[in-house]
């Protein structure tokens, strides 16, 4: 196995066996699946090139790496923005393991050659790894041959990880977090909240605003608001308008007013206006908890039409699983479930088909009462009503379970 | 289809009564107008937000250690040593801030950037280190711990275990800002000092010559044994620990660039405000105990340094001081042990968590346990001098802590990690100035025992 530890510091000599100076860093550009080795740094005298082409080099073993040129041949290598240094830019920082789910720090990284060309393959995450940064590898393959324990390589594959780097260097590495987009955005909420303030912002803009919407809603508060006071308005803007109308409303409501209406005065008017009708409830009602993505009908459809209405409405709705019918004022008339609508005949009117007994909540309902609720009707959503049993918006299971549920209960999740 | 309907319709109340039942659970909590407006914080109150970290850190280095050496400079020394507070507080605050500015701006705990910018054999050799400090401090506390409950009349054996148990079992099971704050009320205790000061007959003329005049004099008091008393009293004022822990909230509240303000006013009037009852504590004890006896002595027993508080309340002295002595003690213990693990975990990228099991987070909770056991084992040991433990751990700090103060000084000079916040020269100057002292005072140490 090569390691980048066995290259940096070793000797370089040119085709008369010159000793030319030591490895200072590889250089690789980066490249799916895995980054290839492009040239080197070099430490030594300040008549020579910086940084070198690896086409000058013929072979590296034994703490040797031997050049292919005299040293009077060697040509600065043009640098390039997209360029990566191993041990600069990756070597003990925190990446992200995306099959892991978790921030580990990269101890070494594996090299392999592969058609003639060296590439990065993995990143060694392990004790061995530290204790070969350390020069005493070998004396803990001893120590574990002792004790007649195995002493294993802990290496995750570099197709696997997602660097994590904000912007605060001269040489910028734009990082689509591609591998990490791909994770469940609770995932990634998890791995959000391991990471310093930067390296948040970081990977929060490296995603798509629906992906970074979701992830935010799965993170605390807080951190949350950590984040979006980082990013630039319009950004902030965007991933608003993805996140669900309750979520981007608590959020917004606990900011300075005028700073509220700024970032509202900046998101589409449609998310705007549910935005802002929600922050007139208080945050612990029932109120305060809806969102306003629900589906609702008036009462003279039938049920083809019914679906043929959610087929349209239903990519921004929350929850489809229920359908509420309203009367043109909006009172609350009856409900049906999505499974009643796709089992019943086409031209069936929807007023046969619903249940008129809607079990509903007012505004400023208590949260725990609302998880009541919905615990004893078996609920996956429940309406939210004003004095005049005008349908206002509908709580979510999910929504309604976080509020009861106790905060270490949620973080232990994580283990199951 | 129509079967569940008609389950539906059978097993469920009339509606409108199940409606109304339904409703009626809100009712409880009227509300005169559904649409209320949302609270908005001002900016004073995102001041107080951000505030915090500096004033809890600052209160929280009048620990146990603290307490004792402060109590040991007036009783020995008198009025004579109290100018080296001016030099200490502007000391501190610029390594603090310093601190600071890392954690604002890179959003990273210091042993990170340490990992990152130095590498992994810098980062061992740095985590021994704040480790022995951390273990060093630990024992202080300990000590303190065993101290107060001693002037309470509990054996040293029973305070300790429990002592132990509790910090441990805060740590993984408890609600800590409860218990933190419990802690730090006690803590307060110690402000008895502010009006003891001016109930005994305090010479704030020599007070004030001494903060004017630096003098250097130590009637009766070895030439080493001078050096160790002022190493202590600096370890003990900007402790190693203190700085790792500030930078590690600073960057949990997730305070950023915008917030660097905020920060370096924390920072300043944490530092101002915990050094003037350090100064107070001097005060009080130069008048009380200095001038009775102990003179070139110092404190040599919990109840000795307890003394200093009779004038203020009388036989009640011990159990006054005792209090604030265990809330400072504990505090800090409670803290100690988990950031010393978390931070030396995270640089080596181990899992780190008090949620994990043993065996998914070994290093760290052999770190965490280990310091506690090591330490209130130490502890346990026949015939050791609580004021003896308290105050050689400080020196030790001392001697400590220009490692971790170069490597703050390189990074807050580091272009790439801080760009344009980077070190002035003016902030260079004054922590060049502290480092160097404090090696100069280690050397001289050295020789001077040899």
């Amino acid at each position: 196995m090569i390691f980048l530890t066995d290259f940096l510091r070793a000797d370089i000599v040119d085709i008369n066996q010159q000793r030319v100076g030591t490895v200072k860093d590889l250089i690789v550009r980066m490249r799916e699946p895995y980054p290839i080795v492009t040239a080197f740094a070099i430490r030594g005298g300040s008549h020579l090139p910086r940084t070198i082409d690896w086409g000058a080099v013929r072979a590296g073993e034994n703490n040797e790496l031997s050049l292919n040129v005299p040293t009077k041949a060697l040509r600065e290598y043009p640098r390039a923005d997209s360029e990566t240094w191993l041990s600069r830019d990756i070597l003990d920082r925190q990446i992200v393991d995306t099959d892991g789910r978790r921030v580990v720090r990269v101890n070494d990284l594996q090299l392999q050659v592969v058609n003639g060309s060296l590439v990065l393959i993995g990143v060694d995450i392990g004790t061995r790894g530290l204790l070969r940064r350390l020069g005493l590898e070998s004396t803990g393959r001893r120590m574990t041959r002792v004790f007649h324990r195995n002493f294993p390589h802990k290496i995750i594959s570099w197709d696997v990880v997602d660097p994590v780097r904000s912007d605060q260097t001269s040489v910028k590495l734009r990082i689509s977090h591609r591998k990490l987009g791909k994770m469940h955005p609770a995932d990634i909420a998890e791995i959000v909240s391991q990471l310093g303030s930067t390296d948040r912002a970081a990977i929060i803009q490296g995603l798509d605003a629906e992906t970074a919407a979701e992830t935010l809603e799965e993170t605390s508060d807080e951190i949350q608001a950590q984040i979006l006071a980082t990013l630039d308005d319009e950004q902030t803007a965007d991933i608003l308008e993805a996140m669900s109308p309750d979520e981007a409303a608590d959020f917004l409501g606990d900011l300075p007013e005028d700073r509220r209406e700024e970032l509202i005065a900046k998101m589409e008017q449609e998310e705007a206006e549910d935005v802002t009708e929600l922050l007139t409830y208080e945050d612990n009602t029932a109120g305060g908890l809806m969102t306003t993505e629900y589906v609702s009908i008036p009462s003279t459809l039938t049920a083809e039409e019914t679906i043929a209405e959610i087929r349209l409405r239903a990519p921004s709705a929350e929850s489809i699983y229920y359908v509420y019918v309203i009367d043109e004022l909006e009172h609350l008339l009856g409900v049906l479930s999505l499974r009643d609508l796709i089992v019943a005949a086409p031209e069936t009117p929807i007023t046969s088909l619903m249940i008129e007994r809607v079990v509903a909540v007012p505004t400023d309902a208590e949260p725990e009462d609302v998880a009541a609720v919905i615990a004893k009707y078996n609920l996956l959503a429940i309406p939210v009503v004003d004095d005049e049993d005008r349908i206002q918006g509908i709580v979510t299971i999910d929504d309604a379970m976080d509020t009861v549920m106790p905060q270490g209960m949620r973080r232990r999740a994580r283990l199951l | 289809m129509t079967e569940k309907r008609k389950t539906d319709s059978t097993s469920r109340r009339p509606a409108s009564s199940l409606r109304q039942k339904v409703v009626s659970l809100g009712e409880r909590t009227p509300s005169p107008a559904a649409v209320r407006k949302r609270f908005s914080p001002a900016p004073v109150l995102r001041f107080l937000a951000i505030v915090g970290p500096g004033i809890i850190i600052a209160n929280a280095g009048n620990d146990a250690g603290g307490v004792f050496t402060y109590s040991n400079i007036g009783a020995k020394y008198g009025y004579s040593l109290l100018w080296t507070f001016i030099p200490i507080t502007i000391s501190l605050i610029v390594v603090q801030e310093m601190v600071g500015r890392l954690g604002c701006i890179t959003g990273k705990g210091l042993m990170d950037l340490i990992r990152e910018r130095f590498g992994v054999r810098w980062t061992l050799f740095v985590s021994v280190v704040v480790i022995i400090a951390n273990g060093g401090t630990l024992l202080a506390e300990f000590a303190g711990v065993a101290g107060a409950l001693g002037l309470l009349g509990i054996p040293k054996t029973l305070a300790i275990l429990s002592a132990a148990l509790l910090v441990a079992i805060i740590v993984m099971r408890g609600n800590r800002q409860l218990v933190e704050r419990v802690f730090l009320a006690l803590g307060l205790a110690f402000f008895s000092y502010f009006v003891t000061a001016f109930l005994v007959p305090t010479q704030w003329k020599a007070v004030g010559h001494s903060f004017l005049v630096p003098s250097l004099s130590h009637p009766g008091v070895a030439g080493s044994a001078f050096l160790i008393d002022v190493i202590a009293l600096i370890g003990t004022t900007i402790t190693p620990y203190m700085q790792l822990y500030l930078q590690s909230s600073i960057v949990d509240k997730g305070s950023s660039r915008g917030d660097l303000p905020y920060v370096r006013a924390d920072i300043i009037s944490g530092a101002a405000f915990s050094n003037i009852v350090s100064v107070f504590i001097v005060i009080t004890t130069a008048a009380t105990l200095f001038p009775h006896g102990l003179a070139g002595i110092g404190i040599t027993s919990t109840s000795a340094a307890a003394r200093a508080l009779t004038p203020l309340v009388g036989i009640h002295a011990q159990q006054l001081f005792a209090v604030g002595l265990l809330g400072a003690s504990l505090l800090a213990a409670a803290v100690l042990p988990l950031s010393t693990a978390f931070v030396v975990c995270e640089a080596f990228g181990a899992e780190r968590s008090v949620q994990r099991k043993f065996s998914e987070a070994p290093l760290f909770f052999m770190l965490f346990l280990g310091l506690i056991i090591i330490t209130a084992g130490v502890m346990l040991l026949p015939h050791i001098s609580i004021t003896g433990v308290a105050i050689g751990t400080q020196t030790l700090d001392g001697i400590l802590l220009p490692v971790l103060l170069i490597f703050i000084f390189i990074l807050a000079n580091d272009m790439s990690l801080l760009g344009r916040h980077r070190n002035s020269l003016f902030l260079n100057i004054i922590s060049f100035i502290t480092i160097a002292a404090l090696i100069a005072l280690d050397i001289v140490l050295l020789m001077n025992s040899l």
